[in-house]
């Protein structure tokens, strides 16, 4: 348990559990204070799952990639699990909302949205380095945020999955390719070289 | 006492801890390292040569952090070019990098502990290997005193105890006498003759006259490509009066890169 602890202060988890943790609390007092009706916009649980989702972006590298890569140890199964342990995270913080005054859901579109995200941001790792993991999820949801879709057109559903409503079928196909290539591509190479000398 | 393990006494299977053959390694779109031929056996093998010359990137590729884009590269008698399992290879190596990341608020022990698990040892053994590691680079005061209370120096002696906790068979020092005082550096060369005992240890500097005096074996690079490999004394009998340099081995690195540049190979 030790190495395990060791591991866990390295990847900075305890700043980015109380990271999500706080954000969580503030947007939930947000629609807890100022909302009319107990059920958050969905540009808001949208948005909540984004800020989680970036909140884990640091955790997917270590200080030094280069010694990092040095390691021994099977990565796959370990870089795997650290997603999916993430996605579990980040479904209790917001899914406990719905026991509460103000909800974030539905439960189908949370998870939707954190499995896509967390995708996104395991391959923003992949192509950018832990770093600048988050840059990817942001670019893509915060424009779809502020302008969402509610047409019939299934490219541009496709392309403002994060903001469909919960049972659409486009987004949740194209949430469910985005989370398993991040998935695939993140368990198998990890986040890409960035560290002091890469560019030298 | 520490316990030795029976994959420690077997004898190697290999004729060179280091193998290279056409080695190819980019450093970015730069193809750094540009067919380099490379054989090492035990022993402390310094390696020279001007900024720009492809050490660092040679280091990271005998490293396993870059993969070789041409070429091949034999680490312990395990093929590391290609999409070979690197696990085996990697046990059995300690790399400290020119400047490496850490997580601030681990202690010296933390961190060389952690750098330990990382490279798979078995854990009843870890804290033993980690304090003798620290002992050896002149830190046990400093121990249990967070890393970024440390100086740049005592940073560097952290470094080369996480690099050699795992007490490898291929040692890779990038630079590791920056910031070292003459007293330490002193140390640093005993250390040196000591580990290269029984394993294979490449130490890279710009300091001519630590290769002299703590390495069996002079490597000298110049355009990704090596140039010169051979011991002190034929370093320094490739210097002439005329060449520039305030010692014979300083006199015999210039005449040999000038060598190189104009085209020859020693």
């Amino acid at each position: 348990m030790r190495y395990l602890g060791l591991h866990l202060r390295a990847r900075r988890i305890p700043a980015a559990l109380a990271a999500a943790a706080s954000g969580t609390l503030v947007l939930w007092t947000v629609v807890a204070v100022f909302s009319e009706v107990p059920d958050a916009d969905i540009s808001l649980v949208t948005l909540l799952v984004l800020l989680l989702a970036a909140v884990v972006a640091p955790t997917l590298g270590g200080h030094d990639d280069a010694l990092d890569r040095t390691s021994a140890l099977r990565w796959l199964p370990r870089r795997a699990a650290h997603l999916l342990v993430a996605l579990v995270i980040i479904l209790a913080l917001v899914l406990v909302t719905l026991l509460t005054g103000a909800r974030f859901g539905p439960a189908a579109l949370v998870l939707r949205d954190a499995a896509g995200l967390l995708g996104l941001t395991a391959l923003g790792a992949v192509a950018l380095g832990t770093a600048r993991s988050w840059f990817l999820p942001l670019a893509w949801t915060l424009p779809v945020v502020m302008t969402p879709f509610a047409g019939a057109s299934v490219p541009l559903q496709a392309l403002t999955w994060q903001t469909q409503p919960h049972d659409n079928r486009t987004a949740a196909v194209v949430a469910t390719v985005i989370a398993v290539a991040g998935l695939v591509a993140y368990g198998v190479r990890g986040s890409a070289l960035r560290d002091i000398r890469s560019a030298a | 006492m520490r316990t030795i393990s029976a994959a420690e006494t077997a004898p190697a299977t290999y004729a060179w801890s280091v193998h290279a053959e056409q080695l190819k390694v980019k450093a970015g779109r730069h193809l750094a390292v540009d067919g380099l031929d490379l054989r090492m056996q035990n022993g402390v093998h310094g390696l020279l040569g001007p900024n720009g010359a492809g050490k660092t990137t040679l280091m990271r590729a005998l490293a396993t952090v870059l993969r070789p884009a041409g070429g091949k590269l034999t680490i312990l008698g395990q093929d590391v070019g290609g999409r070979g399992n690197l696990r085996q290879a990697r046990r059995g190596l300690g790399y400290l990098p020119q400047e490496f990341g850490f997580y601030p608020r681990f202690t010296v022990r933390e961190f060389v502990e952690y750098m330990a698990w990382l490279k798979e040892m078995p854990k009843h053994t870890i804290p033993g290997a980690a304090q003798r590691a620290i002992e050896r680079v002149g830190l046990t005061t400093r121990a249990d005193a967070r890393m970024k209370t440390l100086s740049g120096g005592m940073l560097r002696r952290a470094g080369i105890a996480q690099a050699i906790v795992n007490n490898p068979l291929v040692l890779l020092l990038d630079e590791p006498t920056v910031g070292l005082d003459p007293e330490q550096r002193l140390d640093f060369r005993e250390l040196l003759r000591d580990l290269a005992v029984d394993s294979c240890v490449l130490v890279s500097t710009h300091l001519v006259e630590d290769v002299v005096a703590a390495c069996t074996d002079v490597l000298m690079v110049n355009e990704g490509r090596l140039v010169f490999q051979g011991d002190a004394n034929t370093l320094i009998d490739h210097g002439g009066p005329n060449d520039a340099g305030d010692s014979p081995a300083e006199r015999g690195y210039s005449a040999l890169l000038r060598r190189a540049r104009n085209g020859g190979v020693a």
